[in-house]
């Protein structure tokens, strides 16, 4: 089922809420098992039959934390059920996601002409086993404890992140499960999360899917593309990657809340970040707190822990120097970044986007460690400091739109095409009739304006606490117009974008990061 | 954390309740209330002026009794409003000859209103000419998710009587509840800018009586062409055949007639199948390049129209009592 659906909105939402407000007046339990079932109804609202395969997971995962953590008493370290676990996970993920297109494409780079045919890809595989899999590490470590059934099924499975995160962690949500506090409806919450919803689905049906009906027709064309065209095309394709996935995040934790629970922040103004870094800082955030925290952080240590064996300096003072930062920095950013390009799909695309990730990365550290701290800093106008943070967000724009030419391609040969064509100036005598250039640019321009010059969501919302990280309260930077309060003015306004978007939803789109 | 409170008051966020609950009421009575104007709207004559609909001129056309006692009344779906030019048939056949216009997705709303509602204002025709594509027969079992249904929703409406609109929401709750965001949608930002041409071919289609030149697609089919096996799958009987029988009087003799279809690699085994499922005269076969190359494979270009008209002139003309020859 798709947040941006009527059935959603009319039929299911409304029957979770009062299921919700009714499970409040018996016990905490109550609550906890109603959302787990209504979570679980609408996972199979998709396909049935993969519900099986969600549970599953859930079982095994919760037996081996079980086994982990010791609740079932066993003789063997727990070390071992960790890795075993892991292993489980890691194939159910590699089945579904990488096997039959590696096939195909060893398949194909031996010259054969046999093709296997993909397997259907459960929604929110990664989702559900990468949040697992932090837990059962968590577990292992002593940071996190064993929970009741249905504290753990509704952590995996509620439905507002299930399907394409925030990825959660357990540290945030296990808290607000078992907190003896009132579970019912709370009007506060409600206004927040359902203004927060809107504001999403409007970012989601208004942008995302205008955006598509640009970028589709020019990363699909079978025929040569002219420079324009490919700009528009690459520039398109940017932002309705983050209209798309910014709105669903929008929705899911403005769900949550409307739930009275809190979600972290996955979005935070992605395309306002001045450095590669501060990007990823600020886009799927807790991705990249995931991959942080359960790749490199490790790959670091592990790299470390060799380096002081063999004598070798680890101090932040050596770090300066190229070899240390080759083996310290670069070396685990670029097999994290590898990894996570992997995570996203099995196209070489995927790894080339993930690896220049990895190099714009790597890059942004060395300016930082080995010349940025060597130059001098004198005292700049703020004018000057201005212009030079404009440069620095309009490069950081640049280098992100490349790299999602990789990502959106339908292979990499298409994208190094596309790529040629923005860089080499020439005429296209097709005519790809979908696309207006007069209307694209228009969209394009309003949505750069939406992205660079307004204030976020969570900032329009920070009066009301949005999301657990206490830096989205902030409201001192917000123009007062502009916050929300829910008064006429804001009744009125997200009414009527309410119902500019309920009469454009008729053919709900699936949001991209589905697929992943 | 206080033990007891909500989210919310642990925030100290909380404003009166009675203020969210305006707040919230103000929020969801927009849409709420521009919901309901629309099953209204479309009912008042006027609405034909401000409708941005695609169809609903040549549609509306139809239910407005624009010739009066014809002699020969053509109902078809989109194939016969574009493939055939019943002014050409009424010049050589001497008769008053209507197309009803119509499309896909309206006749899988409406079925045969249009000719009830004609039928029910006029005198008998002599003949009635059902004029659909092989695969397209069997309207009543199909399901409504597999065309654009707004057009035929507007009629419905429009014209309909709140009986057929009762039964038609029984039957398809879902779809009629979401009948005013259709109408939003369609008035508002699907066609705003393609009004123009809506009325060129409103003007087509009431100079002509019922015919309209394609519009849609501009490429055409080449003889490498092959029609869909799921098409070929569709070609069954049941609906046309109930339909020739409703309105098979004395008075008024009805035939069902195949539209041509694209000299397609596999054009044969459309031939051959009509032939095994139906007792019809199979569909002529005519050069693809005279279809436009959408995804219903029986679209006739505007140059190809005389042809078909005379192949059905032809077929129609053994009908008419006292045809001109």
């Amino acid at each position: 089922m798709l947040f941006n659906s009527y059935s959603f909105l009319f039929v299911f939402l409304p029957i979770a809420l009062i299921g919700y407000q009714i499970a409040g007046t018996f016990h905490r339990k109550f609550v906890i098992a109603w959302l787990g079932f209504a979570s679980l109804a609408f996972y199979a609202c998709w396909r049935p039959a993969f519900l099986i395969l969600l549970l599953s997971s859930i079982a095994m995962n919760y037996i081996a934390g079980a086994l982990i953590s010791r609740n079932i008493s066993n003789p063997i370290s727990s070390r071992f059920w960790l890795i075993l676990a892991i292993v489980l996970n890691l194939s159910l993920l590699c089945y579904f996601k990488y096997l039959f297109p590696s096939l195909n494409f060893i398949s194909s780079a031996v010259g054969s002409s046999r093709h296997w045919e993909n397997v259907i890809l459960p929604l929110g595989i990664s989702f559900f086993t990468f949040t697992q899999i932090a837990f059962l590490v968590d577990l292992h470590q002593g940071i996190a404890k064993q929970q009741d059934i249905s504290s753990y099924l509704l952590f995996v499975t509620f439905f507002p992140h299930l399907i394409a995160g925030p990825i959660l962690h357990h540290k945030n949500m296990m808290p607000q499960f078992q907190q003896e506090r009132r579970y019912k409806l709370d009007l506060s919450d409600l206004a927040v999360g359902f203004s927060w919803f809107i504001m999403g689905l409007a970012k989601k049906v208004l942008f995302a899917d205008q955006l598509a009906k640009i970028a589709d027709p020019i990363f699909n064309a079978q025929q040569p593309l002219s420079t324009s065209q490919t700009w528009i095309g690459a520039l398109s394709y940017c932002l309705q990657l983050y209209f798309d996935f910014s709105g669903y995040s929008d929705m899911a934790l403005g769900l949550a809340r409307m739930f009275s629970i809190n979600f972290p922040l996955n979005f935070d103004s992605p395309l306002k970040a001045s450095s590669i870094l501060d990007f990823w800082q600020r886009w799927h955030m807790t991705l990249s707190q995931y991959i942080m925290s359960y790749l490199y952080t490790p790959i670091q240590l592990w790299i470390r822990a060799k380096r002081i064996k063999r004598g070798y300096s680890v101090s932040r003072k050596d770090m300066s120097s190229p070899a240390v930062f080759i083996s310290m920095v670069a070396i685990p950013m670029m097999t994290t970044m590898f990894i996570a390009g992997i995570w996203h799909g099995a196209g070489l695309q995927f790894i080339v986007f993930g690896s220049l990730h990895g190099l714009y990365m790597t890059v942004n550290h060395a300016w930082r460690i080995l010349f940025h701290k060597r130059i001098p800093e004198s005292p700049k106008s703020p004018f000057t400091n201005n212009l030079k943070n404009i440069f620095y967000t309009l490069l950081t724009f640049f280098c992100v739109v490349i790299s999602q030419v990789f990502f959106r391609a339908r292979s990499l040969s298409y994208a190094l095409y596309m790529l040629a064509s923005m860089f080499t100036p020439h005429r296209s005598v097709t005519v790809l009739t979908l696309v207006s250039p007069a209307r694209s640019l228009l969209l394009i321009l309003i949505g750069l304006i939406i992205v660079w010059f307004l204030p976020n969501t969570q900032q329009i919302l920070s009066r009301f606490q949005p999301s657990l990280q206490e830096s989205a309260w902030d409201s001192s930077k917000v123009p007062k117009q502009l916050l929300w309060a829910p008064n006429t003015v804001w009744g009125l306004s997200l009414g009527v974008l309410f119902f500019i978007v309920l009469f454009q939803m008729q053919d709900p789109s699936t949001f991209l990061y589905f697929q992943f | 954390m206080d033990i007891g409170k909500t989210m919310g008051e642990q925030a100290n966020i909380s404003k009166s309740g009675s203020k969210l609950i305006f707040y919230l009421i103000i929020l969801l009575a927009i849409p709420g209330i521009l919901y309901i104007p629309p099953f209204f709207v479309v009912r008042l004559p006027a609405y034909s002026k401000w409708s941005c609909a695609a169809d609903f001129p040549l549609l509306d056309y139809a239910f407005n009794n624009p010739v009066k006692n014809a002699d020969v009344v053509i109902f078809g779906d989109s194939t016969a409003k574009v493939g055939i030019d019943p002014s050409q048939m009424e010049a050589v056949l001497g008769e008053k000859v209507l197309d009803l216009p119509n499309n896909f997705g309206a006749v899988l709303v409406l079925n045969d209103l249009s000719l009830r509602l004609y039928m029910e204002h006029n005198k008998p025709p002599k003949l009635i000419v059902f004029y659909f594509p092989p695969w397209n027969l069997d309207y009543g079992h199909d399901d409504l998710s597999i065309d654009p249904i707004y057009d035929g929703m507007e009629m419905l409406f429009r014209h309909g009587t709140s009986r057929e609109i009762f039964t038609f929401f029984e039957g398809h709750p879902f779809e009629s509840i979401q009948f005013p965001w259709m109408f939003y949608k369609e008035n508002i930002s699907a066609n705003l800018f393609k009004r123009e041409n809506f009325r060129k071919e409103a003007q087509q289609v009431a100079m002509t009586n019922g015919h309209a030149d394609y519009i849609g697609a501009t490429l055409r089919y080449n003889s490498l062409c092959t029609i869909p096996p799921r098409l070929i799958g569709r070609i069954k009987y049941d609906w046309v055949r109930g339909l020739a029988e409703k309105y098979s009087t004395p008075e008024t003799k009805v035939m069902v007639y195949l539209a041509p279809i694209p000299a397609c690699r596999n054009a044969q085994a459309v031939v051959d199948r009509t032939q095994k499922v139906t007792e019809l005269q199979p569909s002529k076969i005519m050069p693809a390049n005279l279809f436009m190359d959408d995804k219903y494979y029986v679209h006739l270009d505007a140059s190809g129209v005389r042809e078909a008209t005379e192949q059905l002139i032809e077929a129609v003309r053994p009908l008419l009592d006292n045809p001109k020859r």
